[in-house]
């Protein structure tokens, strides 16, 4: 039982990891062809394929390793350049990807799904087919041509191993003084005594020895070492020794420690990065040692797959990265010719060149999502909490209360602040999806298209980035079908060939914008006008050059495509988008210039947890009112509502503003005070107000869900917890003012309230 | 543990908690299992335009906790000035994916007591009124009948009432 719940467990650990070294595969396989050449570019996204393999291996689930294995090795035969990358490989091994997801996915679910045996085909022909073999590179790369190596020992297990000549001149020598230190600091290893190749090695072929440590905790991980040995034993012949005497008594023995230490001596063909490809799932406890002994008797110390800082015991203070940035082991290009461009270009930080010292990653933690949102409110408990020892310190005016008091609420509040930090996340985890739709949706429309990503590091709470991706790729999917042009028809107007889609985020006041502009045709006003007068949405005789015609696209069943094509989906409108887009409190607009382009802007909150929020009451009662959706409060002293067309309005400044009494919607007995007051708010390009008894102050609000049962109840965003502990409602105006107008409609005629309504 | 569940005597004979509640003149009984916690009724917070058996929403311990009358569903009349403040039973009910609480208002909680499953009556299909529907067995108890309620079923009423009108 506990064996088997052990592993599910490690499988959903399998499950988490895979996802994301997915992601990380499919971004690298979306740059390859964009970065050739950049060798620390393609280690990445062969070791996340390699990861995924490994980790598959080690929960058990050989479909997924085994497929995952076809497509390392493709990828392994560009890394040692016996392949050259074109559009169809990347294609190739893209849908390898997706099918790789696929299987993940539908192990999770448990129904296995088996591997294509046409796409696993076509992955094998690649690793052999000599056909792509690398054009001599036009301009230098980070590296000559070097001589193609033979599928390596474990990409084609199946294979004899081949003995080609590999080219020595690779590398570097050691200074003796070194190799003597090297050989000084290992520790009881018995072959150090044979230190000296085996003489009677085929040739290519080289004697390794490595000293594995995998360090105390490598069982509780779930990591068996018996696989790396037996990984190390697919390279060539190994010889294996260990200290027995390392195990202490069975009655001292802790079953899930581990205590050994292994010397392994391997004669191999493979390249040493392949032992080093062995050691890559080793935490930072453990120690590896590879050493190259030459026939003469040398000892040659191979970079450790771990950090080189650390030799023999380190204690990293980060996750070790199995790889160097750069492999010393290759030949050192002149350092000029690291393309950098191409991917600053993009967006992205450019790869470090290899000169200076990889900046570390900043350290991250898995959280649990739903146990950071109990901190968050947590958090916001405790803040409250600290108001209400305000509110009674006020009452009771204690002074010695006051310095702990400010204290706590001090602390309170930061802590509130830094829990709510720990749900921001930088856009690039949304952005980072689109290379690859563009990339799609340019290959079947048969438009040429480039992606342009800004401010990706914009952060944003967690919640509205995984909620934001639809809409986005519902605008995209619109921009390359609708409003990117075709080549030859680009080239007519005079614009560039290639059509370019731009997605930006930053910051605007205390809001997050997120943009998606495409330099096509624009919106087609004219169109639109018609289509708006068939539905009864605008007046007949309107101008296509009225301002508020391009926000009729965001209408209900407002489309203006005549017909669904392949690309956009179909019958969904863009009213979906802004439904879904007010669902997290943000608004959606947009900006189009004819011939030139269309920008959609999404505003969104920081972060949907807390609110700015106003304060107000209305017979008796408490509401809280985002203040985003708040343009202005007026004090309506005594001024009669004027009626225009059936409707209670009153004029701000000169402006008729139609009015939309809260306590009539809310059903309350008894008249309003005489002086009320009116929030002004936006609502579909007009200004309404919402007039509320009174105003009574500011407040931060942590937001609370109403409830799985309350979802129906539209005028309410949520509910939240004031400073003497009672709950308030909060108001979401634009549906208020939307279920005014829709009660209106009722005693209205339909096309007073339409004309009005736009 | 499985075996011994599906042993009808050994079902039969073990037993269960149920907390007793009065409610319009009625004795109720709801497995204790499913009950958090009894609490006066405090400050409520009324939810205009919710439905007519949302009595509003509470604070409990910081989290927002809608409030809803069972006379509205069970079709009883509602006290506008009652006697004694009335109870709040909060009681776990499970929506969507994870477990919510959700507050009932009683008349008042008298009594957590201990019945064999034998002693469950299968409720009558009809007779109960409007609470025929949310009644999955009746016990014996003193001199009448305590109906013992299905929660999961009133739950599923209070939350179509929400679309709805009651």
């Amino acid at each position: 039982m506990r064996l088997e719940a052990d592993d599910d467990r490690f499988r959903s650990m399998f499950f988490e990891e895979a996802r994301e070294l997915l992601i990380t595969l499919e971004e690298g396989l979306m740059e390859l062809e964009r970065r050739q050449g950049d060798r620390a570019h393609l280690d990445k996204t062969f070791r996340a394929a390699h990861s995924i393999k490994g980790a598959a291996a080690m929960v058990g689930l050989r479909s997924i390793a085994e497929f995952t294995h076809h497509l390392e090795a493709v990828l392994d035969r560009i890394r040692s350049g016996a392949l050259g990358v074109d559009s169809d490989i990347i294609s190739t091994l893209l849908e390898a990807r997706d099918h790789l997801a696929a299987m993940v996915e539908s192990e999770a679910a448990k129904s296995p799904i088996p591997s294509p045996s046409e796409l696993v085909d076509r992955l094998v022909r690649l690793t052999r087919d000599p056909q792509h073999a690398p054009q001599p590179p036009s301009k230098p790369v980070s590296g000559p041509p070097a001589p193609p190596e033979p599928p390596a020992g474990s990409a084609e297990p199946a294979s004899p191993p081949k003995a080609k000549p590999k080219s020595r001149s690779r590398k570097p020598k050691v200074p003796a003084q070194s190799k003597a230190d090297a050989a000084e600091k290992k520790g009881p290893a018995p072959g150090k005594k044979t230190a000296k190749a085996n003489p009677a090695l085929p040739p290519g072929h080289s004697t390794y020895r490595i000293a594995l440590n995998p360090g105390p905790d490598v069982l509780r991980r779930g990591l068996n070492p018996l696989g790396l040995l037996d990984e190390l034993s697919e390279l060539g012949t190994t010889r294996v020794a260990t200290d027995p005497d390392l195990v202490p008594p069975l009655d001292e023995l802790d079953p899930e420690r581990c205590y050994l230490k292994w010397w392994v001596e391997v004669d191999t063909d493979a390249p040493p990065e392949r032992l080093s490809d062995v050691f890559l799932f080793l935490a930072e406890d453990s120690t590896v040692t590879i050493e190259r002994l030459g026939l003469d008797g040398t000892v040659e110390e191979l970079p450790s797959p771990q950090p080189p800082s650390a030799p023999i015991e380190p204690a990293l203070p980060q996750k070790a990265e199995p790889f160097p940035a750069e492999p010393p082991l290759a030949p050192v290009a002149p350092k000029a010719e690291a393309p950098p461009k191409a991917a600053s270009e993009h967006g992205r930080p450019a790869a470090p060149g290899p000169a200076f010292p990889a900046p570390k990653p900043p350290a991250r933690i898995r959280v649990d999502a739903g146990q950071l949102d109990d901190l968050v409110g947590l958090a916001g408990e405790l803040a409250v909490l600290s108001d209400n020892l305000q509110g009674i310190r006020e009452l009771h005016g204690a002074q010695s209360w006051v310095h702990t008091l400010e204290a706590l609420e001090r602390v309170s509040r930061q802590i509130r602040d830094t829990t709510l930090d720990l749900r921001m996340v930088p856009v690039d985890e949304l952005f980072s999806r689109f290379p690859r739709v563009v990339r799609d949706l340019a290959d079947r429309s048969g438009k040429e298209i480039e992606l342009r990503i800004i401010g990706q590091d914009t952060r944003l709470d967690r919640t509205i980035v995984e909620r934001l991706s639809d809409p986005m790729i519902h605008l995209i999917r619109n921009a390359v079908d609708h409003a990117l042009e075709m080549p030859a028809d680009r080239v007519a107007v005079g614009k560039p060939r290639l059509g370019r889609i731009t997605l930006s985020a930053g910051h605007e006041g205390d809001r997050v914008t997120v943009r998606v502009s495409d330099d096509g045709r624009g919106l087609d006003r004219e169109r639109i006008v018609r289509k708006g007068i068939n539905l009864g949405l605008v007046p007949v005789g309107t101008s296509p050059d009225d301002p508020r015609v391009d926000t009729l696209i965001f209408e209900p069943g407002f489309s203006t495509r005549d017909q669904a094509t392949e690309l956009s989906g179909r019958g969904v409108g863009l009213d979906v988008v802004r439904d879904a887009v007010r669902g997290l409190r943000g608004s959606l607009s947009v900006e189009s210039t004819p011939g030139k382009g269309t920008t959609f802007i999404f505003r969104l909150p920081l972060t949907l947890a807390l609110i700015d929020g106003l304060l107000v009451e209305t017979a008796g009662n408490r509401y809280v009112v985002p203040l985003a959706q708040v343009e202005e409060c007026v004090s309506l002293n005594g001024t009669k509502p004027a009626l225009a067309r059936g409707r209670p309005c009153v004029a701000v400044r000169g402006e008729l503003v139609p009015m939309v009494p809260l306590r009539k919607l809310f059903q309350s007995d008894g008249p309003p005070p005489p002086r009320q007051e009116l929030l002004l708010t936006s609502h579909a390009g007009q200004r309404v107000g919402v007039a509320v008894d009174r105003l009574v102050g500011r407040v931060q609000a942590v937001i609370q869900s109403l409830g799985e049962g309350l979802h129906g109840i539209n005028r309410f965003s949520g509910a939240t917890i004031l400073g003497d502990g009672s709950v308030s409602l909060i108001l979401d105006l634009a549906a208020l003012v939307s279920e005014s107008r829709a009660a209106d409609s009722h005693v209205t005629p339909p096309a007073g309230v339409r004309a009005e309504g736009f | 543990m499985v075996e011994l569940a599906n042993d009808p005597s050994t079902e039969l004979e073990r037993s269960q908690s149920y907390v007793i509640f009065r409610l319009g003149g009625e004795g109720y009984a709801v497995e204790v299992m499913r009950v958090q916690e009894v609490l006066d009724v405090g400050m409520l917070t009324k939810v205009p335009g919710g439905p007519k058996s949302l009595r509003g929403v509470l604070n409990l311990r910081g989290h927002v906790v809608p409030v809803y009358d069972l006379r509205v569903p069970f079709d009883l009349t509602i006290d506008a000035k009652p006697a004694r403040a009335p109870s709040v039973l909060m009681v776990e009910s499970v929506g969507g994916n994870e477990t919510q609480v959700t507050g009932l208002l009683v008349d008042r909680v008298s009594d957590v007591l201990e019945f064999r499953n034998d002693e469950v009556q299968p409720a009558p299909q009809l007779g109960l009124g409007k609470a025929t529907p949310f009644v999955r067995g009746l016990i014996r108890h003193q001199d009448g009948f305590l109906l013992v309620l299905d929660l999961d079923r009133v739950f599923a009423a209070l939350g179509s009432l929400n679309g709805g009108g009651f």
